[in-house]
């Protein structure tokens, strides 16, 4: 007989359900009370004294870095990023028609590790690191710059073989990093194992504040917005008409 | 006969010995009110010493089944975090709501607090370290809770949030339903007792746990986990924490209390941890009983009583650990299905239980052989259980993959 049709039988099996179902579920959280806990306890309580960034797995999706050296410039990451915080200039020079490349941005800020770029690019130049920590003072930091010269676009020749893979180090993010002034813990020093918060601020170093103002001025002068945008034309009658163009005015305001 | 012994609880003992003092007359009056006062004080601190560390104790052990760590950073392994929590809590502004009814607001948690600690009146430590063994100890317990549903309702309907109104009707709704299978759980062990006093319940069961009321019969067996299952409602625990189910009401009755009154709440849920457990020990689990003492004897020594305390104590705490297990082990019910598992499943099955417990105790009486044949067999079958949970852990950790890590705090 069916155990749905007959009520007698599907109560009793309710109750079995119940109690095994919880038996089991007691018994699968009672086993992880036995096992080691996943996870770490960064920095400074970990039982493997190595950086944390070289314990983590290979295919971890730390902070993006880019392999000028293997770029050729075709903007597919660009695209790809969901919420574009890649940017990438090319420009021409007129006379010897090289094209090279002025600008590859990242705003690690905005970065939501997707790896929609990584797997994308012809050329895997663009891949995530297994860094992580970038705590900054000023999001500003965030922005990493790999361009710092033009760099001149390789062309693709056909038959050539291909560039080798490179070792993906982490250490162009971290030189940037240390360049933006970002908080960071070097590497290869463990972290003091202290509770003593003067020992702790003395260690990780005290934002510069007059440097973060003057950074902050500079930053909101590049980024001024060059035109004004055009007045919106005004609605001939005084009043709104209908509820449609109020919601409209509403939605440019917005933009 | 219970009639005839003196009463042995602690304000009775520090009346009789402000008697054989000397003191008369309205002193003798003034010395115990002031002993009651120092017992409620002692009571009062064991409860604070119980449920400020449990904190730590549930945060740690969810940590670990979900593979985490937990706080670990105040005070060796983390211990302090409670204290830290709780001054935490002093320091925040004591907001009230400007659309609240200011009265009823602030008399909410008073209720709610004085419902919990009005159980420690008569839970019994040992055989004399009970603050009053009154005769109507259990149903006292159970009537003295229903304050606690008063002061959720107040605190929902006083908060004037929808969210709060919400989670104290659910909690009055719950708490109000779950008061019948736990009264009917508890029954069978008043019918064996012949009792409602706490102490003489556990006077009626041994040390040993075929002489327990849970392995009295099969039927006080279920009755054990009918009780556990509605007290776990009872004191809005999950899988029963639909008054404040986070992912729909935010945070339920208490969600516009902050500071000292928010802390009052949250006290009480968790020395209601240890009356939950406190209960099911005294009237399934044989309490304070040290195996192979006659419970005079246990009464006369300050020794016995000792180990008594100890025993007590850790059969508690392991009901508190299952309860603070269960919590991460089983998602919330739906509102329907709690109710549904009270009125369809708990209240009936009870009756039963309770109906054949009292048919089974006039077979015991035609043929005592078949009662003790019948308490070896539940002992074996609930032990059996426990090494059953114990290797069905270990089959999953090995299923897992994963070495053995028997490091509880690290």
């Amino acid at each position: 007989m069916n155990a749905a049709a007959n009520p007698v039988r599907q109560y009793f099996a309710n109750i079995y359900h119940a109690a095994y179902s919880t038996f089991e579920g007691m018994a699968v959280t009672l086993s992880y009370l036995t096992r080691k806990p996943t996870t770490v306890q960064w920095p400074d309580r970990m039982e493997d004294q190595r950086p944390l960034e070289e314990q983590l797995p290979a295919r971890y999706r730390g902070i993006l870095e880019v392999d000028m050296g293997k770029c050729n410039g075709c903007l597919t990451c660009q695209r790809d990023c969901p919420i574009d915080c890649i940017t990438i200039d090319v420009a021409k020079d007129p006379e010897t028609k090289q094209r090279s490349m002025t600008r590859f941005a990242i705003d690690v800020a905005k970065c939501m590790y997707c790896g929609l770029c990584t797997e994308g690019c012809p050329n895997s130049a663009i891949y995530h690191t297994t860094e992580f920590a970038h705590s900054t003072p000023d999001m500003i930091d965030l922005v990493l710059e790999f361009v710092a010269e033009p760099v001149p676009i390789r062309k693709v020749v056909k038959g050539e073989e291909p560039v080798p893979a490179i070792k993906k180090s982490g250490d162009k993010v971290r030189e940037l990093l240390a360049k933006k002034g970002a908080r960071r813990r070097p590497r290869s020093v463990p972290a003091p194992v202290t509770s003593n918060f003067a020992q702790r601020i003395a260690y990780e170093g005290q934002p510069d504040i007059e440097d973060l103002e003057k950074r902050a001025a500079a930053f909101a002068a590049a980024n001024a917005p060059k035109f004004k945008p055009k007045p919106k034309p005004v609605p001939k009658s005084e009043e709104p008409k209908s509820e449609e163009l109020k919601t409209e005015e509403l939605k440019t305001e917005g933009d | 006969m219970p009639e005839t012994q003196p009463t042995n609880d602690l304000v009775s003992l520090i009346a009789r010995l402000f008697e054989t003092l000397g003191l008369t007359g309205s002193w003798a009056t003034l010395a115990v009110f002031a002993a009651i006062v120092a017992v409620a004080v002692v009571m009062i601190v064991f409860m604070a010493a119980f449920a400020g560390p449990v904190t730590w104790v549930e945060r740690r052990v969810a940590a670990r089944i979900q593979s985490r760590i937990g706080p670990n950073r105040v005070g060796p392994l983390g211990f302090l975090q409670w204290l830290a929590d709780g001054i935490k809590n002093l320091l925040k502004e004591d907001l009230i709501p400007d659309a609240a009814d200011h009265w009823l607001f602030r008399l909410a948690p008073y209720l709610v607090f004085a419902g919990m600690f009005g159980c420690f009146a008569v839970l019994p430590f040992s055989a004399v370290a009970a603050a009053v063994d009154l005769n109507v100890g259990l149903f006292y317990i159970l009537s003295v809770t229903a304050l606690v549903v008063v002061g959720l309702l107040l605190s929902g309907w006083a908060s004037n949030s929808k969210w709060a109104l919400l989670g104290g009707m659910r909690a009055a709704a719950q708490i109000v339903s779950y008061e019948i299978p736990v009264g009917v759980a508890v029954m069978p062990a008043i019918l064996l007792a012949g009792s409602l006093s706490m102490q003489d319940i556990i006077r009626a069961q041994g040390g040993v746990p075929w002489e327990w009321v849970i392995f009295h019969n099969p039927f006080t067996f279920i009755c054990f986990f009918i009780y556990f299952t509605a007290s776990l409602a009872e004191g809005n625990r999950t899988p029963f924490d639909i008054p404040e189910a986070e992912s729909e009401l935010v945070s339920g009755y208490n969600v516009e209390y902050s500071g000292f009154r928010f802390l009052a709440f949250l006290f009480a849920e968790w020395a209601n941890l240890w009356i939950m457990g406190a209960i099911a020990v005294t009237v399934f689990l044989g309490g304070w009983q040290i195996p192979f003492v006659s419970h005079e004897q246990q009464a006369a020594s300050i020794l016995f009583n000792l180990i008594g305390f100890v025993i007590f104590t850790a059969k508690t705490s392991v009901l508190v650990f299952i309860i603070i297990q269960l919590r991460w082990t089983l998602p919330r019910l739906r509102v329907d299905q709690m109710m549904g598992l009270c009125w369809k499943y708990l209240v009936p099955i009870g009756f039963v239980c309770l109906m054949f417990t009292a048919i089974w105790m006039m077979v015991v009486r035609e043929a005592p052989l078949a009662g003790q044949v019948m308490s070896w067999v539940m002992t074996a079958i609930g032990a059996g259980l426990v090494v059953l949970l114990f290797w069905r852990a270990h089959y999953n950790r090995v299923q897992a993959k994963a070495p053995l890590y028997l490091k509880v705090f690290s």
